[in-house]
């Protein structure tokens, strides 16, 4: 419910700004991910995928040109590598993510950004129904590089704040001991973002 | 030659359909082995000896195909039986059953409950086995150690559960069954 606040709230304030008011862009990337745990999984291994998505970016406060205000819409697949007996096992968590965020441009070619992720599960290739979380948080920080330009460059760091697994606790022997949640995704992004509209407009 | 060139294709994608359907569900901590299940999917796995064993149902002529089977016999006993074959050695395989007896209408209503009822292969009403077979026949072999639970899921007609046990054959070879789970439809007749 109070997700669904959130979700809603952000859209509303953004649906509320005149089209010619926000600036624009599609972005497009490759990202690391993995996850941690308390001692749950094995080795783990890191996964390379890709990541795309849209944003929209305003300058709340005319005041002070260099903060404004972000939303990201991302496709993003997070996920980890257990190592068993030498094989690697793939897990694939593919997540829609709402991620609004505070972004402060320190100079011109240079910006740091901060927020949060709203993630929903979208598909996975292990477990069943009802193994993952339908919905994950998780806060993260990150640089962007030539934002005034068409084309820049950014990177961004995102650690899991809930976990990502509702999973039974089996014993080797006795089975069911009964329910565990663990699994906090960390996942690096890097990507290009393509400026629609190349000027950041004030309110 | 087109008529030729048309069979292949059918050939081709009836081949392709049958080859893409089985449906394996990796567990989420060890994706060797099914995902513990309480809906009837039909699949079954453990860790025999510390190799992984899996049954799931693959795709035949006739349908899905997958080894479980499952009986009861006036509501006081409870027959579950699957095979387990390790993919990477296509030729080992086991035969996994367990035959609970006496069972009590308290036993039932527990089944039923969170996460179903243990079963003691200490109990002289529970039987738990694990069956090679090799040219000289089958050997079976009785677990002396260890538990099954058994979880029964009246909404996806299925039983499922988990089970761990030691057995040895009659040479005295040791079998660790560890992680043990099933969860297959159950078709009373």
């Amino acid at each position: 419910m109070r997700y669904k606040f959130i979700v809603v709230t952000f859209f509303v304030f953004f649906i509320q700004i005149p089209e010619g008011f926000a600036q624009v862009g599609m972005m497009v990337g490759t990202n690391y991910s993995n996850v941690r745990h308390d001692g749950l999984l094995g080795k783990t291994q890191g996964q390379m995928s890709l990541h795309l998505g849209a944003n929209i970016e305003v300058v709340p406060i005319r005041g002070i040109p260099n903060l404004s205000l972000r939303t990201d819409l991302i496709l993003v697949q997070k996920g980890y590598t257990p190592r068993l007996d030498g094989s690697r096992y793939r897990v694939n968590l593919d997540y829609g993510s709402f991620a609004p965020m505070v972004k402060y441009a320190i100079g011109e070619d240079f910006s740091i950004h901060s927020g949060v992720e709203f993630n929903r599960l979208m598909d996975s290739n292990v477990g069943d129904e009802i193994t993952f979380r339908k919905n994950e948080k998780a806060v993260f920080f990150g640089v962007d590089l030539f934002n005034s330009k068409r084309l820049s460059f950014y990177t961004r760091a995102s650690f899991g704040l809930t976990p990502v697994l509702d999973y039974y606790d089996i014993d080797p022997i006795e089975g069911i001991q009964g329910r565990i949640s663990d699994l906090y995704t960390t996942t690096i992004m890097l990507g290009i973002q393509l400026n629609i509209h190349h000027e950041k407009i004030r309110f | 030659m087109k008529k030729s060139g048309f069979n292949l294709s059918v050939a081709f994608a009836l081949a392709f359909l049958i080859s893409s359907c089985d449906s394996f569900i990796p567990d989420p901590i060890d994706p060797r082995l099914p995902v513990y299940s309480e809906s009837g999917k039909n699949q079954a796995g453990a860790m025999i000896n510390n190799e992984p064993f899996t049954d799931f149902p693959k795709s035949g002529l006739f349908g899905k195909l997958y080894s479980g089977y499952i009986w009861t016999l006036a509501d006081t006993s409870l027959n579950i039986s699957f095979n387990l074959v390790n993919q990477n050695k296509a030729n080992t395989s086991f035969t996994i059953t367990f035959f609970l007896e006496k069972l009590t209408p308290e036993d039932w209503k527990e089944m039923e409950k969170d996460f179903g009822k243990k079963f003691r292969f200490e109990n002289p009403n529970v039987k738990g086995t694990i069956t090679t077979s090799s040219n000289n026949g089958n050997i079976e072999n009785k677990a002396t150690s260890g538990q099954i639970t058994v979880k029964y899921i009246p909404g996806a007609k299925a039983f499922a559960g988990t089970f761990g046990f030691t057995a040895h054959d009659p040479s005295g070879k040791k079998y660790v069954v560890h992680f043990g789970r099933f969860d297959y439809i159950f078709e009373p007749n």
